[in-house]
């Protein structure tokens, strides 16, 4: 077997309709094929997504991804890398007292700053918790927390790209993208990787969520978590019965055209997205129908909170959970329009603007955290928490913090992974990551560790060599392995 | 490029950035700083495969490699193929037909050049085009402003396309087209097209109330930048905003001197369609006056000599030195006015004056103000670069002296230029904008003036004082840092009307721009209805100047210190000035013989003279009537460059506004070959910039279009990152093949974009079907890099919905004009959405048509990966999500255009049975004929779709469902 695309995870010996769809289109007997199914009927019978779900290499921890995508940057010694030397030297010139910086994005070096905020331990774990996260502390025990995460990249768009793809670039494929690839989903009526958009598409576009060279069927599909989520999903044959009859036809001609293409991947992928489609018209509307909630979960998300924007990020989170119940393997949150287009970009006015932010998801994090627990979903659902990179323990002009790649923390919950601990540390400003540092390889290998994937062999041919996500790195990070 | 090692050598670039050296990173890619040299024709062994030249040059590689191509797909999945790629729409049923009896050889070539010729080419050329030069019509940020008369851009582009441009002339055009000595006009009229050209700048975002008015500019220019080098020269020059580009040969100030060229420029709405005509109008308006003032002048001072003998008599006694006592009136008149102190500019109230004791005529000298910087001075000629848009200032300042026309329009001599200045022709005063044009977003007024704006140098504020010396009416708008969206909150004091009313002399005015000390600016002077307006100075002082001013006395007037003496001293002034009109020739500047003589002028019917009776005044009036018959008054706008005056950016360190490191001259970067500054005296040298970048031997420029032109014909491009040619771009897949067509394209086929599509649809090359592939090609060439084979390929948004329209029949073949109002559904939401929505259909236009408004953009162009237009796009996604099937299912326009798409077939074949008319549904839809299969299936739908429509069999609905199913095939949208 060499196929063009070769995806070694398909241990499980019964034929794969896809791979045998590949192997159509090489050439060899893609009439045999046809008479093996039982001719173009066959194919109509079961038009089953591409991403069918498959087994993972190995035990997995968790099953599905929430992925809090936290853009702009959160500063990381505001939140949950507590440095008490930075209140010291609060005011004083960072160069004489740090020492040697590193050049900035916009290299207005203001003093050493302190948090605004006070830091205090919580749970059993003792864990630092800044007061920017009340509700999420609460947690603690059940967070593990990773203070050593570095970047490549100053700037918002290639670390964007370097969070989600492993590369600074565009056009590669999404950490989603990959995951979806591997395990497909078992959803069939909804799709394998979802963004639910709290209103901020990040810097690069929605090219943070492509699937770049892996076939399309894998790229991550925008919900809007507010007003109609996705145009056109409303019926327009008032007859279900007359819409199914004009499927059948479609699929009918479809097959024809996939077959006569020698099993083309684009084509291929838009027949899942037809069918996908279709189903979306019902499960969209009954997934973001959230009456049925009880008012102490709407409570618990913060849906009747006082910020419109704690509102919106409780949507995102009820519906997070809501889609994990649903077996979508992968979503990732957009943050709200917070701060402008500023997202976590405290640039200036850094009180403001983290304050805000946090204020915005703060309280709904912790209770999906709660919700996941108490469903017994937290076990098989790995949180992340991140941004694209830290922010500096300097100011930026009077009341800021610029970009900061040499540090910042990250956290995980849930599926598989220890809670109540903290790995890695900075120096003592937090300002570069100096014990058990980790790069964004590292924190990919790990995810997909978690999810019973093999970094290393999660390949997609192309251009004639076998691509990862990781590259030629990463190592999974055992010692936060529950 | 394996991907593989990117992120590893990203990496490490960012940890040690080793020292910037402009040669080794040349070296590091070399083949792309040479110019293209002529390739041999690579031989091959499978001759009879090809013989066209870039066949071989694939064929050659393909063998080497080993590997088979798969076959040709048949003369209908060609035409279809070729209709797409070169018009954008599918071909229909007629041209099928044409295409499938036309069995004489040639038939391909024939279809090439039908399609080649067809007005639809140039409108999917434009579209391409438009998605490299960020097309917009709207400014984006919170409200979504329009730019005002923005399309007059598209249509330039779809004309170019059409008429065949060749594209070093198109590239010249986009740069300077407003500055080339013979523009190129519409055919058959003079209508600047190259003008038109320039549009592109400012297509993209403004901001209506940027904090910082420097920031905003720097992103600004920066996108221009980016626009500019990513679509002609496929480098990413923005790179080296911030530092020296991180792996190109690019360095800061390449990318700050390329910046200068749009400093040194500015916005304007140009009167395209009258320009020209204004342009010799204004020349001939000029020769007509050279020829007939002096003459009138000469008749004047003649004519006046006798009458002037006796006139101090005539002002002590009040006796009529003619017939009638036209003097008692003038003096009553003087006794009237209040401005009694400025009264140089009318003796008789200086006469009054001396008479009752109030005033003297010891008038003020010139006013000047204490250690002024002098921005413009418009008293002399040749002070400063002439920056004039149109013929409403004329050609220059007006000296002292000068004989002058009619302040109101009247045809001949109406008086002497007492003090030198700018000044407002009347003549022009009947410009008009046409009905339709659009007027500009906000306070700046672009369009009022158009054609008749004149503008200082650009220079930076220090104080920031301004002070204007003018007598008139007029609109100023303060370019601070080229901020054209004047409509928030901010920077309204940038734009300010001044009126003198009635001062004798031109006066001071202050325009306080305080808050801008240190920031560049230019002041452009428009008009103010049909006021007259003179501009003498304008100079920056913190000191406020003096109130008022007034023109020169003659020293014997200026001593007089009674009535009496004044009188006499009058007379023999007056005498002397009309001997100086009887010359016939511009009056000196000393000694205010100018004053007096322009008050002769003005007051010719005292002395029992019409001025306008003159024979020389008269044939003059006769003339100019004439011209004015042929001048173009009304006109359309268009935005455009306008070039000022040369400015230089500063190396921005880290690209912080804040921090202006050197200055960084304008020119080529310095990686070109022979990149030696090109700076002009005066201007901004784009012209100089595009002639060099238009170049045969300019080593990008060719390249880069035919590698466009590749990527849209075979779906990829030799070089696949199509904006970045850089280290960060993937490398040529076949860079002879790339170097063979570049040259041709620039040394023998003079940049014909028609020629060098045609060679590339009519290699075999393009008539490869996807398969069967050859299996090891599939194995070891997965991505197709050797092109054995053509894969499906999506359409792009627009070509969906055009196909849509040319299926249902609904398609209207219009050409250009105003853009169709976006449709507005629950999708198209915000702040500033348009107050109507358009029709569903878009009126069946193109979808190029539909207005682009930056914050509401259609979401189903969107959904099928219509671009967002914030920069240049040479390579749009092509995603493959569930929203695009939601859209084919359920999108009323899909859903209507089934309808009317049904309703056509059954007026077309009303007899015809249910076969016949599934091959007329497939033909149209598909381009084929449907088979016995599908005939069979498409059958059996109609019965079961017949039982969702009761009353009718095979009616409307039923086919309209039929037609509905056939649009969300795949077939539909993805062409094989």
């Amino acid at each position: 077997m060499k196929p063009g695309a070769r995806n070694p995870l398909f241990l499980d010996p019964r034929i794969d309709r896809r791979e045998m769809l590949r192997r159509a289109s090489n050439g060899f007997g893609s009439l045999a094929l046809a008479s093996l199914l039982g001719g173009p009927a066959a194919l109509l019978a079961a038009p089953a997504p591409a991403s069918r779900p498959r087994p993972p290499m190995f035990r997995p921890r968790a099953k599905n991804v929430i992925f809090l995508f936290m853009e702009g940057a959160v500063s990381q010694v505001d939140s949950f890398d507590h440095k008490p030397l930075l209140a010291r030297h609060h005011g004083e010139d960072p160069r004489k007292a740090i020492g040697r910086l590193e050049k900035t994005q916009f290299e207005n070096v203001g003093t050493v700053m302190k948090s605004p905020w006070e830091f205090s331990q919580h749970g059993s774990s003792g864990l630092w918790v800044s007061g920017l996260f009340p509700h999420v502390a609460r947690h603690a025990d059940d967070l593990c927390v990773i203070r050593s995460m570095t970047s490549a990249f100053p700037e918002h768009t290639s670390a964007n790209y370097f969070l989600h793809s492993g590369t600074g670039l565009q056009g590669r494929p999404s950490l989603g993208a990959w995951v979806t690839y591997g395990l497909g989903s078992p959803n069939d009526d909804l799709p394998g990787y979802v963004v639910l958009n709290g209103g901020q598409i990040p810097s690069g576009g929605l090219d943070n969520f492509g699937s770049g060279f892996l076939p399309a069927t894998y790229q991550g599909s925008l919900l809007n978590a507010l007003g109609t989520p996705l145009a056109n999903v409303a019926p327009g044959d008032n007859d279900p019965a007359l819409q199914e009859a004009k499927r059948r036809l479609v699929r009918r001609l479809n097959a024809r055209g996939l077959e006569a293409s020698g099993g083309d991947g684009a084509l291929e992928s838009a027949i899942a997205n037809h069918e996908l489609a279709a189903r979306m018209q019902t499960t969209v509307p009954e997934l973001l129908e959230i009456r049925g909630e009880s008012e102490a979960t709407r409570r618990l998300y913060g849906l009747d909170a006082p910020f419109e924007h704690t509102r919106t990020y409780g949507r995102q989170c009820l519906l997070a959970r809501r889609m994990v119940e649903r077996g979508v393997r992968f979503v990732e949150l957009t943050v709200p329009m917070v701060d402008g287009y500023s997202r976590w970009d405290a640039h200036g006015g850094l009180v403001k603007n983290h304050g805000q932010n946090a204020l915005a998801v703060d309280q709904p994090i912790a209770g999906l955290l709660a919700d996941l627990k108490s469903r017994g979903l937290l076990d098989e659902t790995l949180v992340l928490w991140a941004g694209e990179f830290g922010r500096t323990p300097f100011a930026q002009g009077s009341d800021g913090r610029d970009h900061n790649e040499y540090a910042f923390t990250v956290w995980m919950a849930g599926g598989g992974v220890k809670g109540g601990m903290a790995y890695g540390a900075t120096d003592d400003w937090g300002y570069k990551a100096v014990e058990n540092r980790l790069e964004m390889h590292d924190l990919h290998a790990t995810v997909l560790h978690l999810m019973g994937i093999d970094h290393e062999r999660l390949t997609y041919r192309f251009g004639g060599r076998d691509i990862r996500l990781t590259d030629v790195r990463g190592e999974v990070v055992k010692e936060i392995l529950a | 490029m394996a991907a593989v090692s990117m992120a590893w050598t990203l990496g490490a670039a960012a940890e040690t950035r080793p020292a910037f050296d402009l040669e080794s990173r040349k070296q590091a890619q070399a083949w792309l700083w040479r110019a293209p040299e002529r390739q041999e024709i690579p031989p091959v062994r499978d001759a009879a495969w090809s013989g066209n030249p870039i066949d071989r040059f694939l064929r050659r590689r393909q063998e080497e490699a080993g590997l088979a191509a798969a076959p040709a797909v048949d003369d209908r999945a060609w035409l279809r193929r070729v209709s797409f790629v070169l018009t954008g729409l599918p071909p229909t049923r007629d041209e099928i037909r044409a295409f499938v009896d036309d069995t004489a050889p040639g038939a391909r070539e024939r279809v090439v050049e039908r399609l080649l010729a067809s007005p639809h080419f140039g409108e999917r050329w434009a579209r391409h085009w438009m998605d490299l030069m960020r097309y917009a019509e709207t400014r984006g940020h919170e409200s979504d402003y329009p730019i005002a008369n923005a399309w007059h851009y598209r249509d330039y582009l779809v004309r170019a396309f059409n008429a065949d441009l060749p594209y070093d002339r198109f590239l010249v055009e986009h740069l300077a087209g407003d500055l080339l000595p013979r523009p190129r006009f519409r055919p058959g009229t003079d209508i600047d097209e190259s003008v038109l050209g320039t549009g592109w700048a400012f297509l993209g975002e403004e901001n209506h109330s940027p904090v910082d008015i420097r920031q905003d500019e720097c992103e600004r220019l920066d996108n221009k930048v980016d626009v500019l080098s990513k679509s002609f020269l496929g480098l990413t020059l923005s790179c080296a905003r911030c530092h020296d580009h991180k792996f190109d040969p690019i360095r800061t100030d390449d990318y700050y001197g390329v910046v200068g060229y749009f400093l040194s420029s500015s916005f304007r709405q140009v009167r395209f369609e009258a320009s020209e005509n204004n342009r010799l109008a204004g020349i001939e308006l000029a020769t007509l006056r050279r020829e007939h003032l002096p003459q009138a002048a000469r008749q004047l001072g003649e004519a006046l000599q006798p009458g002037i003998h006796g006139l101090a008599e005539a002002l002590l006694r009040g006796t009529p030195p003619g017939t009638t006592n036209r003097w008692a009136e003038r003096l009553a008149a003087a006794a009237q006015s209040t401005n009694r102190a400025h009264a140089a500019a009318d003796p008789l109230r200086v006469l009054l004056g001396l008479r009752d004791g109030t005033a003297s005529p010891s008038v003020p000298a010139t006013p000047t103000l204490p250690g002024p910087r002098i921005v413009a001075d418009f008293t002399r000629e040749g002070l400063q670069p002439w920056k004039a848009d149109g013929e409403a200032f004329g050609s220059g300042p007006v000296p002292v002296g000068s004989l002058l026309p009619w302040a109101d329009g009247r045809g001949g001599l109406g008086g002497i230029a007492t003090h030198g200045a700018a000044r407002r022709d009347p003549f022009w005063n009947r410009l008009r904008n046409a009905a339709g044009n659009e007027d500009d977003s906000g306070r700046l007024g672009a369009t009022g003036r158009a054609g008749r704006m004149l503008r200082t140098p650009t220079f930076t504020l220090e104080g920031g004082r301004l002070h204007y010396r003018i007598r008139g009416r007029t609109k100023v708008y303060a370019a601070v840092d080229s901020h054209i969206m004047l409509d928030g909150p901010l920077h309204g004091v940038l734009t300010r009307s001044y009126d003198t009313g009635t001062a004798d002399a031109p006066v001071w005015v202050t325009h306080d721009l305080t808050p801008y000390s240190g920031h560049r600016v230019h002041i452009e002077f428009g008009p103010d209805g049909d006021a007259p307006l003179e501009i003498l100075e304008v100079v920056e002082s913190e000191a406020t100047p003096p109130a008022g001013s007034a023109d020169p006395l003659p020293p014997a007037l200026a001593k007089a210190r009674t009535a009496a003496e004044f009188a006499k001293a009058l007379e023999s002034e007056a005498s002397k000035a009309a001997r100086w009109l009887a010359l016939g020739a511009p009056l000196p500047a000393e000694e205010g013989v100018a004053t007096v003589a322009d008050w002769l002028v003005r007051n010719a019917d005292a002395f029992g003279i019409d001025p306008a009776g003159l024979p020389a005044s008269r044939s003059l009036t006769a003339a100019e009537a004439a011209l004015a018959s042929r001048v173009r008054w009304e006109s359309r706008t268009a935005v455009a460059l306008y070039d000022g005056t040369g400015v230089d950016e500063f190396v921005l360190v880290r690209g912080k506004p804040s921090k202006p490191g050197a200055p960084a001259p304008r020119g080529l970067p310095s990686a070109f070959p022979d990149a030696d500054r090109i700076r002009p005296a005066d201007g901004s040298g784009r012209l100089e910039l595009a002639r060099r970048l238009a170049s045969p031997d300019s080593p990008l420029t060719a390249r880069v279009m035919v590698n466009r032109v590749w990527h849209h014909v075979f779906g990829r491009g030799l070089v696949p990152t199509v904006d970045n040619f850089g280290a960060l771009g993937e490398a040529p897949t076949h860079p002879e093949l790339l170097d063979h067509l570049a040259y041709r394209f620039s040394h023998e086929d003079a940049w014909s974009v028609k020629r060098l599509l045609r060679s590339l649809v009519l290699t075999r090359a393009f008539s490869l079907a996807a398969g069967p592939a050859d299996p090891k090609a599939l194995e070891t060439d997965p991505s197709n890099a050797l092109w054995t084979r053509r894969p499906v390929r999506r359409l792009e948004a627009e070509a969906i919905r055009d196909s849509l329209l040319v299926v249902s029949g609904r398609f209207n073949p219009a050409l250009g004009g105003p853009p169709v109002p976006v449709y507005l559904d629950e999708f198209v939401v915000g702040r500033g959405r348009p107050d109507k929505s358009g029709p569903l259909d878009g009126d069946g236009r193109r979808s190029l048509y539909t207005a682009v408004r930056r914050n509401f953009l259609p979401p189903t162009q969107l959904a099928f990966d219509g671009p967002t237009p914030f920069s240049t796009v040479g390579r749009r996604n092509v995603t493959n999500v569930p929203a695009q099937a939601l859209a084919r299912m359920n999108d009323p326009f899909f859903r209507q255009q089934s309808r009317v798409w049904a309703e056509r077939l059954l007026r077309d074949l009303p007899r015809a049975d249910r076969r016949e008319r599934i091959a007329w549904l497939f033909e149209c839809a598909f381009g084929r004929l449907p088979n016995d299969a599908e005939v069979a299936e498409c059958t059996e739908a109609l019965d079961e779709f017949n039982a969702f429509h009761p009353g009718e069999t095979d009616g409307v609905g039923t086919w309209a469902d039929l037609g509905h199913v056939l649009l969300n095939a795949n077939e539909f949208i993805y062409i094989p």
